[in-house]
């Protein structure tokens, strides 16, 4: 209850300032212009598959909603460490987090009652790019299922972002060191499956289970897997956790 | 209320603080005195609970708080340093906001109340970016008073404002401390003077002395001036004065004669003084204790203490 209304504070605030609707329509522009080509790519080679045989999987679902859902993943990798920079770092260097830390709150309400705000900031994004994929469902007949899916693993993969994004805010004072740290450390983790080739082949499987993309994936194709619930489930809360720890720590290093 | 037992503050490998003790007492209010860098901010800190000390025990009502820091964050108003607000919330809002955090029962009614003592009413409605630096303090103040907290600690709350917000912030404090437990925490001396009964000085990280405005204030007060009329001066009454006091400084003019003397002892000598000039049928133009400033005490303590 302490959380929502710690999250509700939080909400206010990010929808009062400009910088959540620059990301938004930002956000909704490119996924936008992303649609529009992967539709008109989709249309120009339907016409020649008519002709063509041997395409496989021409479907609208392989052909237009799993690539947006993927190019949607990557351009929240861009924006929400702009969102997350702020939580920690900006309540800090303001000084409203020792006030904060004066009410009768407990750290881990604090750090579950960011995420919420965050995530809810998401869904919103989320809910609001869906337009395009739902003129699909007019027009032609995706599988609801896989797209079901395909959003799930999004928004599963946008809290991870969100998760990292915090942990690292948490560690400075300083908003654009945490943009910095959590660009840099969820590139890495999203580009992780890229060098899997060139390890030893016992190192290969250990590596793409940990890379976000390749869990991301196979929601992406409609596979709905426990393997890749709980890694993101997993990963998700070893970061708040890393987040409540940080928090906890500074109350002894002065 | 709070009592701190031998708290040592490390900062990386500095010692900020130095073996604090003290205690505030239900219902008094407590100044905290020190030059800047005298480690108060880092005190409040501590005593908060957003700080942890390096060493040593802080118990709000015998409750250790860097164990149930919950049980005093439910009975604590506090406003510090900087005055943090969120510059994006409404006055009201952000009152409201605190009121359903510190559980109050009704926040709407304890918002009224709080904004009515602060004077706030008047601009519930703006964004707190929009206030000037006055108003963002009483907005400090009352969302330290909000859910009428046990103690209330106010770290140098009259900092950067104009006289009379400093006068109204100070009437403010004094008429909380009829019915609160207040520590206050400064480096403006005055404010103590007209404030506070009980006084910590702490300099470079150690207390130098724990006592009552009053006892402090007579501590400096070791000198008194008596100015007599020249024809009732005489040297046989001298001569008995200086069985009782010791003289420093003696002037003449042509109408009077000034003293200045000091007791032998710390006793109060101005009875014994006044009977005595009496006596010789003296008459006083003038009789005084010499009292040093709050000011020169302070002075005084914080050099002594430097030089050790």
């Amino acid at each position: 209850m302490r959380a929502l209304t710690l999250a509700k504070k939080d909400l206010i605030i990010l929808f009062r300032s400009p910088l959540a609707y620059i990301i938004l329509s930002s956000f909704l522009f490119l996924s936008g212009y992303f649609f529009v080509s992967l539709v008109s790519q989709y249309q120009l080679f339907s016409l020649q598959a008519m002709q063509l045989s041997g395409i496989e999987n021409f479907t609208p679902q392989e052909w237009i909603i799993r690539p947006y859902l993927q190019n949607s993943g990557i351009i929240l990798l861009f924006f929400i460490p702009l969102i997350t920079m702020r939580s920690f770092s900006e309540e800090k260097k303001l000084g409203t987090f020792e006030l904060l830390l004066s009410y009768p709150v407990k750290e881990w309400e604090v750090v579950v009652a960011k995420f919420f705000s965050v995530a809810v900031f998401l869904l919103l994004a989320l809910v609001l790019s869906a337009c395009g994929p739902l003129l699909l469902f007019i027009y032609s007949e995706p599988e609801v299922l896989s797209t079901l899916s395909g959003y799930l693993g999004l928004f599963l993969l946008s809290c991870s972002f969100v998760a990292l994004g915090l942990f690292l805010s948490s560690l400075t004072e300083n908003q654009i060191v945490a943009a910095s740290l959590s660009f840099g450390a969820l590139l890495i983790l999203w580009l992780l499956a890229w060098i899997k080739d060139v390890l030893p082949k016992t190192y290969q499987s250990w590596i793409e289970g940990l890379s976000l993309l390749s869990h991301f994936e196979s929601f992406a194709k409609g596979v709905l897997t426990g393997v890749d619930l709980i890694y993101f489930f997993s990963f998700i809360v070893a970061f708040l956790g890393l987040t409540f720890l940080s928090i906890e720590n500074q109350r002894w290093r002065a | 209320m709070l009592e701190v037992r031998n708290v040592n503050l490390f900062y990386n490998k500095y010692q900020v603080l130095f073996d604090l003790n003290f205690k505030l007492e239900q219902g008094e209010i407590l100044g905290f005195l020190g030059p800047n860098g005298a480690g108060k901010s880092s005190t409040m800190r501590i005593l908060t609970g957003y700080l942890t000390p390096s060493s040593g025990s802080v118990r709000f009502l015998g409750k250790e708080v860097s164990k149930s820091p919950l049980f005093l964050r439910e009975n604590l108003g506090y406003l510090p340093e900087t005055n943090p607000l969120y510059l994006e919330l409404r006055v009201r809002e952000y009152l409201k906001w605190v009121a359903e955090l510190k559980q109050a029962a009704e926040p709407q009614k304890e918002v009224d109340r709080v904004m009515e003592r602060c004077g706030l009413k008047e601009v519930e409605k703006k964004l707190i970016r929009h206030l000037s630096k006055g108003y963002r303090q009483r907005v400090g103040l009352a969302q330290a008073l909000i859910g009428n907290p046990k103690l209330i600690i106010l770290d140098e709350p009259t900092v950067g404002l104009d006289p009379t917000q400093v006068r109204e912030i100070r009437e403010l404090i004094r008429e909380l401390g009829k019915e609160k437990t207040i520590l206050l925490s400064t480096h403006i001396l005055s404010e103590v003077e007209l404030i506070c009964k009980r006084v910590i000085i702490i300099n470079q990280g150690r207390i130098l002395t724990e006592a009552s405005l009053e006892d402090l204030i007579k501590e400096g007060t070791e000198r008194y001036f008596l100015s007599l009329e020249s024809s009732s001066y005489k040297s046989e009454l001298r001569a008995d004065l200086e069985k009782v006091v010791r003289i420093t400084a003696e002037d003449r003019t042509e109408k009077e004669v000034h003293l200045e003397f000091k007791a032998q002892n710390k006793e109060d000598i101005r009875f014994v003084v006044a009977d005595l000039v009496a006596s010789y049928g003296g008459k006083v133009l003038e009789f005084r204790p010499k009292r040093s400033s709050l000011e020169e005490i302070f002075v005084n303590l914080v050099y002594k203490g430097e030089q050790k």
